[in-house]
């Protein structure tokens, strides 16, 4: 036994000198280190606490769990009983994750693999359309590279069916055309009247067909700076509504019908589209910002002959605050309707707030006139990132809007509108967002979960995104 | 005689709490105190049926680590009576199982006590697991299965030996970033006591390289076929390549037996017997909370984890191995990415503090900076370097139960490591440039003396108690290691006999001790056992505290015999 001890011994010393010898520095040599090895230590030896003998030497022990308890056997057990619907609920899904990550069949599905033709699922809710489902095709190189389709199909609860086309084709290194068109009804369509005097008590509810085509053909002259010229044909007819909506527009204002209810609007629009984008197309951009001036006119070839100019300015800045990714965003908007000629413009043509990003404390279409101003101002801040800190993932987000509808120019801040509230912005990619927010106004506080990106404007004909009313 | 009166109703469930409670604190009624060697080997090795292999899924295993279990600790009744026990002075779970009469872990399938309580030269520390030459270069490498997915293509080799490498790459930018690190953390990680792969730096050329027959590949848009020169050379083409135009990569050797899959950090594998222990129970793997915080080692899923049926002496058994060590060090298998070692995955908490705080609160790893011009180097936090802050990428079991004990074992370790020892271990690494190398060596100086200070302060650092010739010596790693100035620190101690089922005869007075050193004659003699009954109190124990200007520690206190003067357990 001594003796097996000495040699122990004499082969630790040996390990250890062995051991001091110092490898070359990193620098020197490409792999390192090669020398011969050695056992290192295992465990056994003069330790700190003396001799530690070879497991052959000592006796050894069979460790097992601790016992647990009296008082904490009192509450475990029962606890887990309790718990084991729970775990069972647990297991069920992690099961259910498990087939879903496994299957063949879903993962094709879900696959997020770059594919150039793909089918995804339509889905939303919202106040007015209800639930609604569809499918989506998209293609990114239909016939050639860089071609792309997009044909939407949806239907809702509420009645709003809409089937959208858009092609985008480049056919230049600066140029972009793009040709759409869709067909959209929507069973009801809001009411309250026209003016910043219209009163929450008088919403009615009309039914609204819309048909358009038209193409667009963008051009970049210089770096940031795009030229657009939109050519669209539109019809839009309103009746009463569908189904069992109620109140209708016939019986809330009866004798004083707003102008062109009941009749087609058709007619050709042209404008052109000036903008200059300095903002990155991350989602979630915190400097820069766009600016654009559109003006297009309309000529109505139904038996009215309504002719009228449409004008819009438009500006949003991103300004990165105390935290990198902490951002103000904020936004402008004036929208007006100029007629040319003495007919009226038709109500279903004059501007609304339907876009969901303007006076959020209200119901979509709750005002419509010839002009619209709106100021929008966002506080943003990521709460959670995929999987580092510039990826996509969750924004919290403070918002507040204040503008109103006019009628005329010098009385656009007469009446003006406050809404205020906050939500979560889901980034699933740079050019996806899912909002869900809360807005508050004076008249009622609303909930709207959007899947859209924030203060979007630039989507148009390809998106399927209904051109009228005037944008 | 009137009714005994009760406590008031309203009070009754919070005295019921607060007993309870006092009796978690109260822990464990402790076995006999025995005249027996210490246990440092514990017989898990014995020989079994080779065990089923274990594959869990990782998105499974993903979401219950991170949701499910952390649930279940939360709703644990059991957790939140040791939680008002820390009140008084208790652990939040029970202590680890499988500690011995001193507080440390035996050697087991496990963990191998090494710098922990030997001395270990730098060299020896540098050398780690290696047990070859790594792969031999007398003939070409032979690819032997390709993986194409994910940023970081790397492949399998057979060298002329017949041994196979897994060979791993860099992120594009970061030349030397994740096999450095990996090189580095296997090194101090064995030199700490666990099990891992041989892991070196390995540099090649493009003739070292030949694809195999019958290796097949899976390209990202197709079904598998015949791997081809080409597929190798694309892959390559995806490598950064050092500065003599070779390439560079992290060669991690095959290890020896048979895999079984990777280890839970809960529960045991059922049809293993030697596996007798709760794995959240286990210290080693507890306290390993700190050694990866130390070393910044964020992916610690249980797919990181090895168990291999191994034939040893004859006796077929499992041994637990960690693997993958190229994600720490602040360096990420996609690059560096600040969030790693402080914030989990998806962190609801992390998320739901932010939403309430407004952006007003500046998340801590946004103020982290990586050095200037050192690619090398990731998001690796120095000198606002807190450890309780340490988060992997999922909660982990066994992370959730290191007790200050469990946190205390590992900062000892840890400390153990000094300036030389990193120096060593930092130049297996083989950084491209000495800059990075330097900083990481002082990186995780700073770091391991802000872990030791942490547990230190919380748990007295007077350790390694021994006898010899009348006197007992203990060490005080506090001031060993260089946390705290001996010039401002004082010891005392105070005696008492024992019985085997610990009761005290009384305590001494406290005597003021000049050095680490009880002298036990004249503190034996001072214990006077009620009524001279020397035989019923055949245990002497010592409690020793240190003041560190002018506050006294934590007490430590030590059983010895009477009758050997062997240290036969020790309580902290």
């Amino acid at each position: 036994m001594g003796k097996a001890l000495g040699v122990r011994h004499a082969a630790l010393a040996l390990v250890i000198g062995l051991a001091a010898i110092r490898p070359a520095p990193a620098q020197e040599r490409p792999d390192a280190p090669d020398t011969l090895v050695q056992e290192t230590v295992s465990g056994v030896g003069v330790s700190y606490w003396g001799f530690i003998p070879p497991a052959e030497d000592s006796s050894l022990a069979v460790l097992s769990n601790r016992r647990m308890p009296v008082w904490e056997s009192i509450l475990v057990y029962p606890y887990r009983v309790i718990a084991f619907p729970f775990r069972l609920l647990a297991d069920g899904v992690g099961a259910t994750v498990e087939f879903a990550a496994e299957n063949p069949t879903l993962r094709r599905l879900f696959a997020f693999k770059p594919r150039a033709f793909v089918v995804t699922p339509d889905f939303g809710i919202s106040t007015q359309s209800g639930t609604s489902v569809g499918v989506l095709f998209r293609h990114s190189a239909l016939l050639a590279p860089g071609n792309e389709l997009r044909l939407r199909l949806s239907t809702s609860t509420q009645g709003d069916q809409r089937l959208t086309l858009g092609l985008r084709f480049p056919v230049s290194a600066h140029g972009l055309l793009t040709i759409g068109g869709g067909l959209r009804d929507r069973a009801n369509t809001r009411f309250f009247g026209v003016g910043p005097d219209a009163v929450a008590t008088d919403e009615s509810l009309f039914r609204t067909r819309s048909a358009w085509a038209g193409a667009a053909y963008r051009q970049t002259p210089l770096p940031n700076v795009s030229l657009e010229g939109t050519v669209l044909l539109s019809r839009i007819s309103t009746d009463e509504p569908g189904g069992d909506f109620r109140p209708s527009i016939v019986d809330q204002f009866a004798g004083r019908l707003p102008s062109g209810f009941g009749t087609g609007t058709t007619g050709i629009s042209a404008g052109v589209t000036l903008t200059h984008e300095d903002a990155p197309t991350t989602g979630r951009p915190a400097h820069g910002g766009i600016r654009r001036v559109r003006a297009s006119h309309f000529w109505g070839t139904s038996d009215d002959e309504t002719r009228f100019w449409s004008f819009r300015a438009e500006a949003q800045q991103f300004f990165r605050l105390w935290f990198p990714a902490n951002v103000l965003a904020l936004r402008a908007v004036v929208a007006w309707l100029e007629p040319v000629g003495d007919r009226d413009i038709p109500f279903q043509r004059l501007t609304t707030n339907d876009d969901p990003d303007l006076l959020r404390g209200y119901q979509d279409f709750r005002w419509r006139d010839r002009g619209l101003v709106a100021f929008s101002a966002e506080y943003r801040w990521p709460i959670w990132a995929f999987s580092s800190p510039d990826s996509h993932g969750l924004d919290f987000y403070l918002l507040g809007d204040i503008g109103q509808v006019f009628d005329e120019f010098d009385s656009m801040t007469d009446d003006l509108t406050v809404s205020y509230g906050a939500g979560i912005r889901v980034l699933i990619s740079n050019d996806f967002v899912v909002r869900f927010e809360y807005a508050r106004s004076d008249e009622r506080g609303m909930w709207r979960l959007q899947a859209k990106q924030v203060f979007q404007f630039t989507r148009g004909l390809f998106h399927g995104r209904d051109p009228a009313p005037e944008r | 005689m009137g009714a005994t009166r009760l406590p008031n109703a309203r009070w009754r469930p919070g005295a019921l709490v607060a007993a309870v409670a006092i009796l978690a604190a109260a822990g464990y009624a402790d076995p006999p105190l025995r005249d027996a060697p210490i246990i440092w080997h514990v017989d898990d090795r014995r020989d079994i049926p080779p065990p089923a292999p274990r594959d869990p899924h990782g998105l499974r295993a993903g979401i219950d680590a991170m949701f499910f279990r952390p649930t279940g600790r939360m709703f644990n009744p059991a957790r939140w009576v040791r939680r008002v026990g820390t009140l008084f002075g208790g652990d939040h779970v029970a202590h680890a199982s499988n500690v011995n009469s001193l507080d440390e872990v035996p050697n087991s399938s496990w963990f191998t006590n090494r710098i922990g309580l030997f001395r270990v030269s730098p060299g020896e520390a540098a050398r780690g697991p290696l047990t070859s030459l790594g792969p031999d270069r007398s003939g070409q490498w032979t690819v032997v299965r390709a993986k194409t997915e994910g940023v970081t293509p790397g492949f399998n080799i057979r060298d002329a030996r017949g041994d196979v490498y897994v060979i791993k790459f860099d992120p594009p930018g970061h030349l030397g970033m994740a096999t450095g690190a990996g090189v580095i953390s296997g090194r101090i990680l064995h030199t700490i006591g666990y099990n891992v792969p041989e892991d070196r730096v390995v540099h090649f050329d493009r003739d070292q390289l030949v694809v195999g027959s019958d290796v097949t590949i899976t390209p990202p848009d197709g079904p598998p076929r015949p791997m081809t020169e080409q597929d190798l050379d694309d892959i390559l083409s995806r490598v950064e390549r050092s500065a003599n135009d070779r390439w560079r990569a992290l060669a991690s050797k095959f290890l020896s037996g048979t895999p079984i899959g990777p280890f839970d950090w809960r529960g045991r594998r059922k049809d293993d017997p030697n596996d007798r222990i709760d794995h959240e129970d286990r210290r080693e793997l507890r306290g390993l909370r700190m050694f990866a915080a130390w070393i910044c080692h964020f992916d610690t899923k249980q797919g990181n984890t090895l168990d291999m049926y191994v034939d040893e002496g004859g006796r077929r058994f499992v041994r637990h191995y960690l693997i993958d060590f190229a994600s720490t060090l602040g360096a990420g298998a996609l690059g560096p990415v600040a969030t790693h070692c402080l914030e989990y995955d998806s962190d609801v908490g992390m998320t739901i503090g932010r939403a309430l705080a407004l952006g007003l609160w500046e998340d801590p790893w946004r103020r982290i900076e990586r050095p200037d011009g050192l690619a090398e180097i990731g998001y690796f936090e120095t000198d606002a370097f807190y450890p309780m802050a340490f988060k992997p990428l999922q909660p982990n079991s066994a992370f959730a139960n290191m007790t200050d004990r469990d946190g205390y074992w590992a900062a000892k370790i840890i400390s153990a490591f000094t300036d030389e020892h990193l120096e060593a271990i930092v130049a297996t690494g083989s950084y491209p440039s000495p800059e990075a190398a330097e900083w990481i060596v002082r990186a995780l100086g700073i770091r391991r003396d802000a872990i030791a200070r942490y547990f230190f302060d919380r748990v007295a650092p007077l350790d390694f108690f021994t006898t010899d010739d009348g006197v007992l010596r203990f060490h005080d790693l506090g001031v060993e290691r260089g946390i705290y100035s001996a010039a401002t620190t004082l010891y005392r101690a105070r005696a008492a006999a024992v019985t085997r089922e610990r009761v005290r005869s009384g305590w001494t007075s406290w005597l003021s001790l000049d050095d680490t050193l009880v002298n036990l004659s004249a503190t034996n003699s001072l214990v006077a056992p009620p009524g001279g009954d020397t035989g019923r109190y055949p245990f002497l124990a010592v409690e020793v505290q240190a003041s560190r200007q002018g506050r006294w520690s934590e007490s430590v206190v030590v059983y010895l015999s009477r009758s050997s003067w062997r240290v036969v357990e020790l309580s902290r």
